[in-house]
């Protein structure tokens, strides 16, 4: 298959004006500060505060995977501080209720009319803790708010504020007692991050500020959320290439076909995938998506989505390696 | 030797009746022997428990290896309480020291493994029989009854092993799983003192248990040959008859037992009509019922090959029909030879089919392939032979950009540079992104300009084809001109 260049006059129209310019360069220098700041607070985990910053700027939710005392609520918070916006944590429990997530109505004595009371959905960053600790009804009630950005209580929408991001985490080494996240669930999270123990020279460097006054060196605000929704509608104006385009479907459509895969990713990862290279262009100062932003995000994006057969899983072969696979099958974009 | 004290009933009896007699021997004198056992192997362990403790297993193998000896006192009972003796402890121990270095080297070394010790070691103890006498007598003495010696020897070895091995796996069963004693992890021999005092108890217990009852067969086996060979039996009857008739009968019949067997000087003459009477009555007691008693013995025998008994009629009609079976596979072999073969074949490509991509997904499990490096011909859809491309690639680049084809001049340049890389071996994929070539490029031996301009080039490249943005006149330009400069014609990188 030969893709039909675009033709020089096409490249002069596509020239950004100078102001443009502008504006991203402001956008890349707030996305680096906004790294910096998180990265001063939670020490290590470069790859997974860079992820996180990533699913923000493309309008994604993201579900971490790692053991506990790793510093995930720490950086959920500290990333709602710098933008100003506002934070809520829900610990998954067998016992948790769809309404304790969403909110319900409830009627005053006083007024004698049934009154909305909002549950901890209704905010910017939504940290749920543990996320398969809850049945599968309460996991549920995230789906709409993931997806539709509202809440229905009693047969009435309620948008929830922009801009809004699920953090979700797991746990990978305990499952007794657990529900496995259900297929819907999983394929509304942009990105699946890995959180791992941070270096032996990170960790010292945690413990050496533990000493130190925590109040010292508070979280500062560096910007509104409305920047954030700024910074999000710059990411959706990076120029991508028809030729990008064909190669994030065409690894997604490889995922359905491969070998040893029982279920591939659907549509939803080519959005994620597209998205997040726009997102990674942008904090890697391009103006436009290349071959290789799809390939950085290839692995956190699709890696919950895929399920491998039984004897993949038997002889001990991880989502990530056939992931590798499967994008050393598919040719960089043909120009 | 007086052989009316014997004690017990002499006649000559199988070989494994003479081991049942030896085990009744050894009840029957049980408890004396046992505390000979006791009085002269003690004194070893207690000297062995003196030993460290890593060296306790030394104790144990010593007091095996040194059986032959702690036996001697054993058979001297027996020996003598079968003529109605039974030795007083004193005596044994005042005997001791000659019994236990009678010919103690050879039995120490070269006939510690001998397999019929228990038989031998009366005729080295109680006939002192040494040297080429003792081999003569042996092989006389083995001529016969010997096998269930050598049995002995190997059953008593097996035995011992098993109650040794039971007795610490039985305690093992009984300690709780946190004492640690040595068992499960078999540290006899290391550091736990325990672990070698469990092995050095329950061996000494094996040893005291079987040394008697070995003892005593051996000693068994070798009186029913001595009563075999020289006719004790014979002896005893003989002497039981003078004591009940008296001495003078007993002297009449030796004596027309002797003078019969005498040869005749002088045979008597006797008529031809005696010598026919004498014949008819000879070959009448020949056929009387003295030279034709019947004794039965029963003895068992498993009759294992013995073939079960059938219908005929019913096997002839089997037969017939499996010889018809016969004949019609042998009509269609060959067809049913093409069939099987047909169905392997097929069954192969069906696993091929079915599996052999998932065999690809583990390339340790596939024969390794020699490795090489194909260069590949196009790249991001790009032609990258050297066929391809023109002879002065910046002339021609030149010429695309001034006649405003940008993204053309660019993609040659572009082009050109790879298919160099890809001749100096630099191993590109077809899925390497520019920036991953860009990484490759670097770890190869490029000279510093080159892999410069190299670098430069990916980047305005990249930014043409993906972000659509044309680079400056003067820069474009530039990069047309240095690529020659960069790549020489020819140049192997």
């Amino acid at each position: 298959m030969t893709q039909v260049p675009p033709s020089d006059s096409e490249i002069q129209a596509a020239d950004e004006p100078r102001e443009k310019s502008d504006t991203f360069e402001q956008a890349y220098q707030l996305v680096q500060a906004l790294r910096n700041e998180i990265q001063r607070v939670v020490i290590g985990q470069q790859t997974v505060v860079e992820q996180v910053l990533l699913a923000l700027i493309a309008r994604g939710h993201v579900l971490i995977e790692g053991v506990p005392g790793l510093g995930k609520t720490l950086l959920v918070r500290t990333l709602a501080q710098c933008f100003g916006g506002r934070f809520a944590r829900i610990q998954f429990t067998p016992d948790l209720m769809p309404s304790d997530v969403t909110g319900h109505a409830m009627f005053n004595m006083k007024t004698q009319e049934f009154e909305i009371r909002k549950g901890p959905a209704f905010t910017n960053l939504l940290l749920a803790d543990e996320i398969n600790r809850a049945p599968a009804k309460t996991q549920a009630a995230l789906l709409e708010v993931m997806q539709e950005g509202q809440i229905t209580i009693e047969g009435t929408s309620h948008p929830v504020d922009a801009p809004f991001m699920v953090l979700a985490t797991q746990n990978p080494i305990e499952q007794e007692g657990t529900y496995p996240l259900p297929e819907a669930e999983l394929d509304r999270f942009m990105l699946k991050v890995l959180i791992q123990y941070p270096e032996a020279k990170d960790e010292e460097t945690m413990l050496l500020q533990l000493g130190k006054n925590s109040d010292e060196k508070p979280v500062r605000q560096l910007i509104k959320p409305t920047h954030v929704l700024s910074l999000q509608k710059i990411a959706q104006q990076i120029t991508v290439d028809p030729a990008i385009v064909e190669y994030i479907v065409k690894i997604v459509r490889a995922t359905r076909n491969w070998p040893g895969v029982s279920r591939g990713a659907g549509p939803r990862a080519s959005i994620a995938l597209l998205n997040g290279a726009r997102a990674y262009a942008l904090m890697n100062n391009d103006r436009y998506v290349t071959p290789d932003d799809v390939k950085a995000v290839v692995l956190p994006a699709l890696r919950h989505r895929l399920l491998l057969a039984a004897e993949l899983e038997i002889e001990g072969v991880s989502v990530d390696q056939v992931l590798q696979d499967i994008s050393k099958s598919v040719p960089a974009p043909r120009k | 030797m007086n052989l009316e004290q014997l004690r017990i009933a002499i006649r000559p009896r199988r070989d494994w009746e003479a081991v049942d007699l030896g085990l009744q021997m050894a009840r029957q004198w049980w408890w004396p022997m046992q505390r000979i056992w006791l009085l002269v192997t003690l004194p070893w362990i207690l000297m062995g428990l003196l030993l460290p403790a890593d060296s306790l297993w030394l104790v144990s193998l010593s007091l095996w290896w040194c059986k032959p000896l702690f036996e001697r006192p054993l058979l001297m009972i027996l020996s003598q309480a079968v003529f109605g003796f039974t030795p007083s402890t004193k005596e044994i121990l005042r005997a001791l020291p000659k019994l236990i270095f009678n010919q103690i080297f050879a039995s120490l070394t070269w006939r510690r493994f001998s397999l019929t010790r228990s038989m031998d070691l009366p005729v080295i103890q109680l006939e002192g029989l040494r040297g080429k006498e003792r081999s003569n007598r042996l092989q006389v003495l083995h001529r016969d009854d010997s096998g269930p010696a050598t049995w002995l020897t190997i059953i008593g070895v097996h035995v011992e092993s098993f109650l040794m091995i039971s007795g610490l796996a039985l305690l093992g069963l009984f300690i709780p799983a946190e004492v640690d004693l040595g068992i499960d992890s078999l540290e006899f021999w290391g550091e736990s003192k325990t672990g070698g005092l469990l092995l050095l108890f329950f061996s000494y217990s094996a040893m005291a248990l079987i040394g008697p009852l070995f003892v005593a067969c051996g000693f068994s086996l070798y009186l029913n040959r001595r009563v075999k060979l020289e006719g004790w039996d014979i002896e005893i009857a003989f002497k039981r008859m003078v004591q009940k008739r008296g001495l003078q009968t007993f002297v009449l019949l030796a004596a027309i037992a002797f003078f019969n067997l005498l040869p005749q000087s002088a045979p008597p003459v006797w008529a031809a009509d005696e010598r026919a009477e004498i014949r008819e009555q000879i070959i009448a007691i020949r056929n009387g019922p003295d030279f034709h008693q019947m004794k039965t013995h029963k003895i068992p025998k498993w009759q294992t090959d013995k073939e079960p008994e059938l219908d005929s009629g019913f096997i002839e009609a089997l037969f017939k029909l499996l010889e018809a079976f016969g004949r019609f596979i042998s009509s269609i072999s060959g067809f049913a030879e093409i069939i099987l073969w047909g169905l392997v074949l097929a069954l192969v490509a069906w696993v091929a089919l079915r599996y052999g991509s998932w065999l690809s997904r583990f390339p340790q499990l596939l024969p390794r392939k020699r490795r090489q490096y194909y260069q590949p011909k196009k790249l991001f859809g790009m032609a990258v032979t050297e066929e391809s491309l023109p002879t002065d690639v910046s002339a021609a680049a030149l010429d695309l950009w001034q006649r405003q084809q940008p993204r053309q001049a660019l993609a040659l340049l572009y082009r050109a540079s790879l298919a160099r890389l890809l001749q100096s071996g630099a191993p590109l994929r077809e899925d390497h992104t520019e920036l991953e070539c860009l990484k490759i490029a670097k770890q190869q031996s490029l000279p510093a300009d080159a892999l410069a301009y190299f670098s430069h080039l990916t980047q305005v490249w990249r930014q043409l084809a993906y972000g659509h943005e044309l680079p400056d006149n003067t820069l474009a330009e530039s990069l047309c001109r240095n690529w020659n400069h960069h790549w020489p014609d020819g140049a192997r990188v």
